[in-house]
């Protein structure tokens, strides 16, 4: 009875750490999980907030005439997703037909709807996460 | 046999105790990091709460009716404004350097000139008229560097 006594203090020692063990594992892959959300919408305000700079300057600093003819390659590549540069530059300057190797990468694909140029703009994360974010504009509707 | 049983309880408590601390010590690690991500959160959260509120601020300003002329001199940006009963004024928003705030001048009727701050902790703040076609108006950009925040770049059309 005595050694009975005692095999249950091991057993009740083990059952412990093990459920001590499964609620830590719980609490890493919910920081984990945070860590993973925390880089998303990081990356989701940065595509965003890129995306509509974008739109904005085809709207505003490109006559129609330029982007019918970025238009003849359907599918072009904007060299640098740096807002910082996008300020200071051109926008013609950052359109080039070589993919880019950074992890970050914006592309824009043009088609034709009814006599119009639609432009969808695709930015591409594809670092741990593989993220990609569209939107798609016409560029007669948006400058008449 | 009995002098066997008890050391190797002493060992299994030894062994025990170990595997917990070494658990715990873990725990209170990733505790103390969670504690430091929600106050990072909440500091991130407040920040944002504050750049909503300065682009709201602006593009009104910015994108506003009866504007006649945006010109950037100097780092201010001045908007004309010109009413339909030919009366004119104009906003100015700038970096005010002795205090570290991004300001706003403007004409309220009555009152006169009013100064009225946008944002606060401000480092830094250049302003750019990127005008590349005529016929588009073009865009203004803003960037703001802010003190534990770091950089943020407003874009407007020009109207």
């Amino acid at each position: 009875m005595k050694s009975n006594k005692k095999g249950q203090i091991l057993i009740e020692a083990v059952v412990a750490l093990a459920i001590f063990t499964i609620l830590v594992t719980a609490l890493f892959s919910g920081y984990n999980v945070y860590l993973k959300t925390k880089k998303y919408n990081q990356v989701n305000c940065k595509a965003i907030e890129y995306v509509d700079a974008v739109i904005k300057e085809l709207k505003c600093n490109m006559t129609y005439e330029e982007v019918e003819q970025c238009s003849k390659n359907n599918k072009i590549h904007l060299v640098d997703t740096s807002m910082s540069r996008l300020m200071d530059t051109p926008i013609k300057d950052f359109i080039g037909t070589a993919t880019s190797d950074a992890k970050e990468n914006c592309d824009l694909n043009f088609t034709q709807n009814e006599g119009e140029i639609v432009i969808k703009i695709q930015y591409k994360y594809n670092g741990e996460l593989n993220y990609i974010y569209e939107k798609e504009f016409s560029k007669v509707k948006y400058t008449q | 046999m009995r002098k066997k049983k008890k050391g190797y309880f002493l060992i299994e408590l030894l062994i025990y105790t170990s595997i917990a601390m070494i658990i715990i010590i873990l725990c209170f690690n990733v505790l103390l990091l969670l504690t430091k991500e929600f106050a990072a959160g909440m500091k991130d959260s407040n920040y944002d709460k504050l750049i909503t509120a300065t682009d709201i601020t602006l593009k009104s300003r910015i994108q506003g009716p009866f504007i006649e002329s945006i010109t950037v001199e100097d780092n201010k940006l001045k908007i004309k404004h010109t009413y339909a009963d030919k009366t004119t004024d104009t906003d100015e928003i700038f970096f005010n350097t002795s205090n570290r705030k991004l300001q706003i001048k403007y004409f309220v009727a009555g009152k006169g000139t009013t100064t009225n701050t946008i944002l606060s902790e401000v480092i830094s703040f250049n302003i750019k008229d990127k005008v590349t076609t005529t016929d588009r108006g073009g865009l203004i950009y803003l960037k703001v560097k802010i003190k534990d925040y770091g950089e943020k770049i407003f874009v407007y059309e020009k109207r």
